[in-house]
């Protein structure tokens, strides 16, 4: 007599991540997720750079405003000015967008997918 | 006459235009069989090239004056180092595009495909021969070559799949053909105002036009900015330049994207340097298209108000006028156009093959065009202006000379146009073209021509930026003595890049992003594409309606009038029960006034 088991069902395919953004973040940006969060590391080691020469060396030379020595300066301008022009893209998303043939007729037709689609 | 026509023989005159293997090779390109034409169009930038360098080599230092119908002083050819910038880097783009766009030579049987090559070519010629003319009327007559010849970039065939009804690029086609003939028409009226001021001693040369306040400026002055500005792409004027990039063929825009505004931003460098009013409008145009970029859904149009942007720190450079800012403006435009033309080649070459470039509609190309991918990245890091690559090494020149000249506003107006660049060019373009979403899509690799194109240029680019000596030595046009790899710039930079890469993914992550959909934004263009024509049919329909009731009270008036007469004596009127008394009244009354007249005057 063979061992007649009941069919088993596959066991579900765990989630190999648990932090609920991760996979799906993944999915829609790539590599360029990763490479990114990678990234991050280097702002670290850039502020760490840029305070120990400011410190401990002289070679950074002359600086035509002071606020460019300032620690804390470029990350913030760079942080906070592209956090701003997203922004004010995203507000001005309502106002500003039109269907894609708000000026010819004929990309009406001529589009295949129709319907907006949004990502992420 | 004894005297020849163009001061000199035809020949010496034709032989001595820069460009002219451009100009006229490109016309014969349709009529020769496919490799031919493929031949043709590699060997003429090259040929054209090496007649540049023949011009160069027996060029004195003063440029040829040549007088034409016995009165017109022309300088068809000038050489000098400003110009020369110029000249090379379209040689080289033009070369490049060229073979890029080798693959889409066919047999003879696409009439559009064929003039598209010959336009783009004539394009480039006309662009390097405008860069070399020495005078406002031969820079008009390249101005207005430059117009047609690139429309056939926009009405060329393009593949079968790329979504571009006939009658929209048609449409196109011609709303760019107006706004740039009519730039070049406002050039012609203010070279005319010019050349009737008699205080000026030589109204047609092209040199410095005017360096100081707009406001107070004389009129030919505003006209010829505002010509400049147009095909420069100032804001509000701007809209052409999305317009027609989005909807040029995919081989036609990496032509479209180097010539035109670059052009546009010499004559600017060679005439109104140290005007200040560009610096203003330089740094609003740096800013406004930002915005923009984020929420287009169309990645070639993002890279278009990319451009817009980026032409932005050229007007600076051009409105502060040192040496250190005319030098990182013209460098600027050379290393721009390498990376601008590899961005739009990738995504060209993303069109050709995935038949769309919509952010909607693409994802994870990078998995079957792996090499277009890299050579996007490289781009991408170019344009963002990360050390080691050609847009840090020519874009910190701008701003040293923005900081040099304390303009704190405007230095700050560049740092976060520099952040916004990061966002658009840097991150967008690459992850949503290639790396974003796996919707499933596998394509064909770019095909050999294409890749080798992007690898030039992607070459060029790393080259620029690990020699920027090289450059500062040769290419400048002035003497310049820089070092662009200092702690300090290289740290900076990289924080402010990092910091806006960092943004990205916190913003991201939090949903801040705009959601892309498949839609367009309205532009200044909604002017003349809406509002215009409302305005007209609203006219029409508003005078209409005042001149109908006009016309109907008019009549009615009239009418009104004749019927209270005939109610009254008419066959129904009171008057008209009495007709033969009436009438026996009638003539006693003309008799008695006979006789009144008679008796008054005869008496």
């Amino acid at each position: 007599m063979t061992d007649r088991k009941p069919p088993t069902t596959p066991e579900p395919h765990q989630e190999p991540s648990p932090k609920p953004y991760a996979k799906k973040q993944l999915g829609s940006l790539g590599p360029v997720d990763l490479w990114l969060r990678r990234g991050s590391y280097l702002c670290v080691f850039l502020v760490v750079v840029k305070i120990a020469f400011l410190l401990f060396s002289d070679a950074w030379g002359h600086a035509h405003f002071s606020f460019e020595k300032w620690p804390g300066f470029f990350e913030a301008l760079g942080f906070l000015g592209f956090a701003l022009l997203v922004v004010i893209g995203r507000l001005m998303g309502p106002w500003v967008r039109r269907p894609e043939d708000y000026y010819d007729p004929e990309l009406a037709e001529a589009s295949p997918h129709s319907g907006a689609e949004s990502d992420g | 006459m004894d005297e020849p026509l163009f001061g000199c023989t035809v020949l010496d005159f034709v032989l001595q235009l820069p460009g002219l293997p451009l100009l006229l090779g490109p016309l014969l390109l349709p009529f020769l069989p496919k490799l031919g034409r493929q031949i043709g169009m590699v060997l003429l930038p090259l040929v054209s090239g090496a007649h540049l360098a023949w011009l160069a080599s027996g060029a004195d230092a003063e440029p040829v004056r040549r007088t034409i119908f016995g009165h017109l002083e022309l300088v068809p050819t000038r050489l000098d180092d400003l110009s020369m910038v110029w000249g090379i880097i379209f040689h080289v783009a033009a070369l490049l595009a060229a073979v890029y766009s080798l693959h889409t030579v066919e047999v003879r049987k696409q009439v559009a495909k064929q003039w598209e090559h010959a336009g783009g070519l004539v394009y480039a010629g006309a662009a390097i021969g405008a860069v070399f003319a020495g005078d406002l009327i031969t820079l008009f007559v390249y101005w207005e070559l430059t117009a047609f010849a690139s429309v056939f970039l926009i009405w060329g065939k393009d593949e079968p799949g790329i979504e571009r009804p006939p009658a929209v690029i048609f449409r196109t086609g011609m709303r760019y053909l107006i706004i740039q003939v009519g730039s070049g028409v406002i050039l012609l009226a203010g070279i005319l105002l010019r050349q009737m001021d008699t205080s000026i001693a030589d109204p047609l040369y092209f040199g410095p036009l005017f360096s100081g306040d707009l406001a107070s400026a004389p009129l030919w002055v505003w006209l010829i900015f505002l010509a400049f500005g147009i095909k420069a792409a100032f804001p509000l004027l701007h809209s052409w330049l999305q317009d027609a990039y989005t909807q040029g063929t995919h081989t036609g825009t990496v032509f479209l994207s180097t010539f035109t505004t670059k052009m546009a931003i010499y004559a600017l460098a060679r005439g109104f340097a140290g005007t200040e009013a560009l610096i203003y409008i330089g740094v609003v145009m740096t800013l406004f298209p930002i915005p923009f970029a984020v929420l287009e859904n169309d990645l070639r149009k993002t890279l278009a108000y990319s451009l817009n942007n980026q032409l932005g720190f050229m007007c600076v450079g051009i409105g502060i006028g040192t040496t250190l800012a005319l030098n990182g403006a013209a460098l600027h435009a050379f290393a721009h156009i390498l990376y601008k033309s590899l961005l739009f080649m990738s995504m060209g070459a993303v069109l050709y093959r995935a038949k769309s470039c919509k952010v909607t509609d693409l994802g994870a190309l990078h998995k079957s065009m792996k090499w277009t991918a890299r050579f996007c990245l490289v781009g991408a890091l170019s344009i963002a202006g990360f050390p080691l690559f050609s847009g840090f090494v020519s874009k910190s020149l701008t701003i040293s000379a923005v900081a040099e000249e304390h303009l704190i506003w405007i230095y700050f107006g560049l740092m976060l146009a520099s952040a916004g660049v990061m966002e658009h060019s840097g991150i967008k373009i690459p992850s949503y073209g290639f790396y974003g979403k796996d919707r499933g899509m596998r394509v064909k690799p770019a095909p050999l021509n294409m890749q080798i194109a992007m690898g030039l240029t992607a070459a060029a680019c790393i080259f620029m930026g690990l020699t920027p000596g090289l450059f500062y030595e040769h290419i400048a046009p002035y003497p310049l003595e820089y070092h662009s790899y200092t702690v300090a710039h290289v740290v900076d930079q990289m924080l402010l890049l990092c910091f806006a890469a960092l943004a990205f993914l916190v913003l991201y992550r939090h949903n801040v992003f705009p959601k892309y959909e498949r839609a367009i934004s309205l532009d200044s263009e909604v002017v003349y594409r809406k509002l215009l024509p409302w305005a007209t049919s609203g006219i029409e329909r508003v005078g209409g309606r005042v001149w109908r009731g006009m016309l109907d009270a008019g009549t009615g008036l009239f009418f009104g009038i004749v019927k209270v007469f005939y109610d009254w004596t008419g066959p129904k009127g009171m008057f008209g029960r009495s007709w033969t008394s009436g009438n026996i009244a009638g003539w006693a009354t003309i008799m008695l006034a006979f006789y009144l007249a008679f008796v008054f005057f005869w008496r």
